[in-house]
């Protein structure tokens, strides 16, 4: 048997109201993660109510800046400064902001997908 | 006016096996904030994805940890076959169903010696580990692995258990379960024991679910939720309890570990005694096209795993959200307030694992 989950594109601005939702519904926010897209990110956030797992899909430019939601989910900021280490995702308003300095690494964004600007 | 000062936790510290780094704020003895830092060991395998082949990746995932390393393997192929759309053979799921609680059996008592020798009663660890072994010996016999068992592949599995060795497995579990009822006495009743972890680093249920608790620590808070109850391998023809306690402190976090092992040794007899006959494994054709999400409950907690393939041998995106990596946050929580002498346990008690953390 294989669990059922949703999948839901969004736009930046729904991401806050979303969020609140599903505070508001118990849910707990289980990942966010960032994928390279052609001319910026897709940005996948999973919201679990018990087991109902939802994932909403914001697709976001490269310099598109994108407000945390660690004001509602303090969990939030150790993935949003994953996310703006790692790739380099514009987010801001980061309630523990680590400066790109949660992880020891000397190299700038590393998992940016750069060839596909033609960087 | 209490005295505050900043010392520094890890990131060597003989509570850690592994480096993690914690900035304690303290007022006195008491700690008032805690600032994480990890990325001593960071390995960027979720970049590799997009230079390995799609089915040779099996064997990065799996690397991902030394603990869990079946389970890591187990879902990256889950995801995968849920984009190739397959369903693999019943003996695999039963396979894979015993080798995930196996895994689980010596993942808790791993834990369990840690925690005993982080208290400072080093027979107990000793004895701990010592069990340990006999798990790690029959995975060495099934798989020829202790560590790295490279026994999942996208489709099924590799290898074969005979009937003749899950039986006698299930005599050693027995005997197993034989030698964890003494332990546990100790760990749950000795006052010794008691002392130091009874209402020590409490993580109420609404704290679990705002702060993103998983596995043991978030069903010791009271929250009845466990991955294996969606059905994944053969956990929807198996009946088992979600074990939890409404202690929410450092006791409960050790109690439901220790039941759970107690359940997983059930679990492996109730698999064995309904494993089907059968092919191990389905072919794949092609290369994937398309997205998933897999998710399943490893020893920490639940882990989330994220494919995203583009019809090439190399995929775009491999995400692994490890249990360790969302429990950072209510660890720190459960810092607040605490003794500096209780800061190592309470660490402990997430059963933090650096490794798969940094992934």
């Amino acid at each position: 048997m294989r669990e059922d989950y949703v999948l839901v594109d969004l736009t930046p601005d729904m991401l806050p109201m979303k969020a609140v939702k599903a505070k508001n519904n118990n849910a707990r926010l289980v990942q966010i993660c960032a994928v390279n897209t052609a001319d910026g990110y897709d940005l996948l956030y999973s919201f679990a109510e018990g087991y109902h797992f939802v994932n909403y899909k914001i697709n976001v430019k490269r310099n598109d800046k994108i407000v945390s939601i660690s004001d509602i989910y303090p969990s939030a900021s150790l993935y949003e400064n994953e996310m703006r280490e790692l790739f380099g995702v514009n987010i801001e308003f980061i309630k523990l902001n680590y400066n790109d300095k949660l992880y020891t690494i000397d190299e700038v964004t590393p998992f940016r997908d750069n060839k596909k600007e033609g960087e | 006016m209490a005295n505050r000062s900043v010392v520094p936790f890890g990131p060597q510290h003989p509570v850690l096996p592994e480096p993690i780094h914690l900035d304690l704020v303290l007022e006195d003895e008491k700690v008032v904030e805690a600032v994480p830092k990890i990325g001593y060991v960071h390995r960027g395998l979720e970049k590799l994805v997009q230079k390995r082949d799609f089915n040779d990746f099996v064997y990065i995932a799996e690397r991902t940890c030394g603990i869990c390393s079946f389970m890591h393997g187990m879902g990256y192929v889950e995801a995968m076959e849920r984009i190739f759309n397959v369903d693999i053979p019943g003996r695999a799921k039963y396979l894979r169903t015993i080798w995930c609680e196996m895994s689980r059996i010596h993942s808790h008592l791993l834990w369990l010696g840690l925690l005993a020798d982080g208290f400072g009663f080093e027979a107990l660890f000793y004895q701990c580990w010592r069990m340990r072994e006999q798990v790690l010996d029959m995975f060495e016999e099934a798989t020829g692995g202790r560590v790295i068992f490279s026994v999942n592949k996208i489709g099924g599995v590799l290898k074969d258990m005979p009937a003749e060795m899950l039986d006698k497995f299930v005599k050693n579990f027995n005997y197993l379960e034989l030698q964890l009822k003494d332990i546990t006495e100790v760990f749950l009743k000795d006052y010794t024991v008691e002392s130091r972890l009874r209402g020590v680093g409490i993580l109420s249920k609404e704290d679990a679910i705002t702060l993103g608790a998983a596995g043991p620590m978030m069903r010791a808070s009271g929250i009845k939720i466990d991955t294996r109850s969606l059905g994944y391998a053969a956990y929807e023809d198996i009946d088992f309890e979600i074990i939890t306690s409404n202690e929410c402190d450092s006791y409960a976090r050790c109690e439901v570990r220790i039941k759970e092992i107690f359940q997983s040794i059930d679990i492996i007899r109730q698999a064995v005694s309904k494993i089907p006959d059968g092919e191990l494994s389905v072919a794949i054709k092609g290369n994937p096209n398309g997205e998933a999400f897999a998710r399943m409950e490893q020893p920490r907690g639940e882990a989330i795993y994220y494919c995203r393939a583009n019809g090439t041998k190399f995929l775009e995106r491999m995400r692994i959200r490890t249990p360790t990596f969302t429990n950072l946050t209510p660890m720190l929580h459960t810092l607040k307030g605490a003794e500096l002498a209780d800061v190592p346990l309470l660490i402990l008690t997430i059963d933090p694992c650096i490794s798969c953390t940094e992934r």
